[in-house]
């Protein structure tokens, strides 16, 4: 489990991750997106964590993701961009009223996310999208809690599964979005979005098993 | 590209700022973010805002008045307002009766508008939302969901504001909002694509012997086209399709806009309206006041929208209730 302040610490490990991996994510994006998927996302992170750092030192759990998460719903841009930031803004839902993060909050968050995300956007599992790494975490993270496994142990088993969602969509032809030439292309690349979700559930991951939380 | 701006990236802030200059009595922006606002708001009624690109103009900046949209939020040129701003918008306009988000069905206007109307409910205030969809060309009758929202969209603008300045609940204005949009058909045809004033690119493609029909106001393509023809005969053709899908019927009366895409010439849109009222006298159907003149422009487009909307005294009461908004016709 997290407190607050590793919650605000991980929010700032998250936003130099994309930083670090705009390049890369913006690469998978300019086959038949506009090339600035990860361009986009690192600016979007980094409005969220100025934002969170404005905020009181001892702000809420869900205060940090929330004002975190709509602050990079509002910088990306785009037309299906901003459902990305949604992913922050329902994990701070699941915390409301709590002095820490643990494997319910975040499986449970996720969950309403990807429903959220799904309702939202009318991307269903192999539509290339986002959702082809969440739906497989989310089921992954349900079945641990149910298992009553400890917070690292469950992370682990679901970025496994989030990877194996990023790489299921490499064969896949694009349904939402662009032209339908354009989708054509699409098929021989993993999707920017659900691969930006796997860095980002990696990222956790990695400071759960630093932080050794439970 | 020949276009009298200044330069791409100074369109936004210049047209808004001398927006302001023309309206300032009545309207203003709100500090910060991407909004046009009614400087006084009636206490007690529901707020009405509506989300969009611009280029488009008069719509939808200028569509923000009495009896009309309280709180419209601008995104950049044709690209949807993030949700903060359209949150701004929702915030202004709620007077505590809650506030109806009118949404022109386009997928990033349909995604920023939900996304903020969801924060404006997690924050307090009763938000709602109705999609606006009427061109009929975009996709079938049975999925009104994937229809865009094109012209048509001007009778709400006009009187879902109108209906909410009277007094009504949220529930109400809401119903009164999906009514107009189900009585309104629409239909576009184009001569002449626009400009992007951003890339200075047409913005279709549009082959010199044809017209095409059920072009989108961002100039969606469409799959239909016809051969140039006199207006008579594309008037009256557009008439018939509306009145099919729509199933308006002899000794219905209409609300007819005849609406000019930018690059239209009143004297078209004139002559294009005279076929169009001989078509309807031909079957019976009456013409209640017409709107004629460019309101939901592209650019230059050379197009013109047609868009019917069935009335009755309701309707009609509220089609003739006075606004002060610049953008609409007095």
């Amino acid at each position: 489990m997290f407190n607050n302040r590793q919650v605000y610490t991980l929010l700032g490990e998250i936003t130099q991750m994309f930083v670090d991996k705009q390049q890369e994510l913006s690469r998978y994006d300019a086959v038949i997106g506009d090339g600035d998927h990860g361009f986009s996302i690192a600016r979007g992170c980094q409005a969220g964590f100025l934002a969170v750092s404005s905020l009181e030192k001892e702000s809420s759990i869900q205060d940090y993701f929330k004002i975190y998460g709509r602050e990079l719903t509002n910088e990306v841009g785009g037309a299906m961009r901003p459902l990305f930031g949604l992913l922050f803004t329902e994990i701070g839902k699941s915390c409301a009223n709590k002095d820490w993060i643990g494997l319910d909050e975040l499986a449970i968050g996720l969950k309403s996310a990807l429903e959220y995300i799904s309702e939202l956007g009318g991307a269903k599992v192999g539509d290339k999208t986002m959702v082809d790494a969440i739906t497989p975490t989310v089921h992954s993270l349900m079945g641990s809690l149910k298992a009553h496994e400890d917070l690292v142990n469950a992370l682990e088993k679901a970025v496994k599964a989030a990877k194996e969602g990023v790489k299921s969509t490499i064969p896949l032809r694009a349904r939402m979005g662009r032209s339908k030439y354009l989708k054509e292309r699409s098929i021989g690349y993993q999707d920017a979005g659900a691969t930006s979700f796997y860095y980002l559930l990696n990222t956790i991951w990695n400071y759960a098993a630093k932080e050794n939380a439970l | 590209m020949k276009k009298f701006i200044n330069a791409p990236e100074t369109i936004v802030r210049d047209m808004i700022e001398a927006f302001l200059l023309v309206n300032w009595k009545r309207l203003k922006k709100i500090d910060g973010i991407q909004v046009i606002a009614r400087k006084s708001i009636e206490p007690d009624k529901v707020g009405i805002v509506i989300g969009n690109g611009l280029g488009h103009e008069p719509a939808c900046i200028g569509f923000v008045g009495k009896n009309a949209i309280d709180c419209n939020a601008y995104g950049h040129i044709f690209s949807a307002p993030g949700p903060k701003h359209i949150l701004g918008a929702i915030q202004e306009a709620d007077q505590g009766k809650g506030v109806v988000v009118l949404i022109s069905n386009h997928a990033g206007d349909v995604l920023n508008s939900r996304i903020a109307i969801n924060w404006a409910r997690e924050d307090g205030i009763d938000a709602r939302y109705v999609i606006l969809y009427d061109d009929v060309l975009s996709a079938p009758k049975d999925q009104p969901l994937e229809r865009r929202g094109t012209a048509g969209s001007f009778f709400n603008y006009r009187m879902a504001g109108a209906y909410a300045a009277k007094g009504h609940s949220i529930d109400e204005v809401v119903l009164m909002a999906e009514r107009i949009r189900n009585l309104t058909r629409t239909v576009t045809v184009a001569a002449i694509p626009g400009t992007s004033p951003l890339s200075g690119e047409p913005m279709s493609q549009i082959d010199e012997d044809e017209y095409e029909i059920g072009i989108g106001v961002h100039g969606e393509a469409s799959a239909h086209t016809l051969p140039v023809a006199p207006a008579s005969e594309i008037a009256s053709g557009m008439s018939q399709l509306l009145i099919q899908d729509g199933e308006y019927l002899s000794g219905d009366e209409l609300l007819v806009l005849v609406n000019g895409c930018g690059q239209t010439t009143y004297m078209e849109l004139l002559i294009f309206f005279g076929e169009v009222k001989k078509y309807l006298d031909s079957q019976g159907i009456r013409i209640y006041k017409p709107a004629i003149g460019s309101f939901i422009t592209t650019q230059e487009m050379g197009g013109i929208a047609l868009a019917f909307c069935k009335t009755d005294d309701g309707i009609k009461q509220l089609w003739d209730t006075p606004t002060d908004a610049p953008g609409f016709p007095k």
